[in-house]
């Protein structure tokens, strides 16, 4: 039990450094790959979004926003059979690497094909609005 | 695995108690719903960690003057011992004034035969709650 949870742990690393790395190179289509057909995005300010195509759609606007590269930090994982919670924080920055947002997250990654994919991903700021 | 009608069942009463703790104005009594070590992951707070701070964020909630809060399950995932929860929320100020409506995900534990938050986040879906991070970036300004 030990070693497959950390196995799974190391899995979603490489699976958030995909993201991470597509995101840097201002791919929006290989950031959508990574989310399960029916994956489900919950972002602040708008309703949420389901499908690839919407998905894509959503990153492509942050990088149009100005979100240069993410990063992402997981606290903690909690496997059960196909499906895996992990818990953890994010960091936004901008050009020049400038911080534009922190916070925190869950995604609910399943695994397809022998590959860990977001099925369900929810964050939201740390920061207070004043 | 599709939901189980009991589960659907389980997460209403709980949050007939967390609703409920906003109509009385009073939330003691709400960190029953919590396992131990849950932790509330709310937009502009940093982590809420346990009972004791999970209580401390709803009361400043209701001293904020919340005065209603629904709570809408979409959809019920259960794996085992877990189970995540997605849905809407909606928060209103007196006399029904809406001041909120967003979506959130619980991830629910089985804990002696019964279903307690283990992890709660949510976000706004108004599009206001975006402008603090648009006024960040240098094009929006």
């Amino acid at each position: 039990m030990e070693t497959t949870t950390v196995n799974i742990g190391a899995e979603i690393k490489r699976a958030n450094e995909k993201f991470i790395q597509a995101f840097t190179e201002g791919n929006a289509a290989g950031i959508a790959n990574l989310y399960t057909d029916e994956g489900m995005l919950l972002p602040t300010g708008m309703e949420a979004v389901k499908g690839k195509p919407g998905i894509q759609e959503f990153w492509q606007g942050a990088m149009k926003m100005g979100v240069k590269g993410v990063k992402l930090e997981t606290v903690e994982v909690l496997p059960c059979e196909n499906t895996a919670i992990e818990m953890g924080n994010y960091t936004l920055t901008g050009e020049g690497g400038t911080r534009m947002d922190k916070g925190k997250y869950i995604v609910v990654w399943q695994k397809q094909n022998g590959q860990w994919k977001l099925h369900k991903d929810i964050w939201n700021t740390s920061l207070s609005a004043t | 695995m599709e939901t189980k009608v009991n589960l659907r069942e389980e997460i209403r009463n709980a949050y007939n108690k967390l609703e409920g703790a906003f109509t009385k104005g009073n939330v003691t009594g709400v960190d029953s719903i919590y396992v131990e070590n849950a932790e509330l992951l709310a937009p502009g707070h940093d982590v809420a960690k346990g009972k004791s701070a999970i209580l401390k964020y709803w009361q400043g909630i209701v001293d904020m003057g919340i005065r209603k809060v629904e709570l809408n399950t979409d959809k019920v995932e259960d794996h085992n011992d877990l189970a995540v929860e997605t849905g809407t929320y909606r928060m209103y100020a007196q006399a029904n004034q809406q001041i909120d409506q967003g979506k959130y995900i619980v991830l629910w534990k089985h804990t002696d035969g019964k279903m307690l938050v283990e992890r709660g986040i949510w976000n706004s879906s108004n599009p206001e709650s975006l402008q603090f991070l648009t006024s960040r970036i240098p094009q929006h300004r």
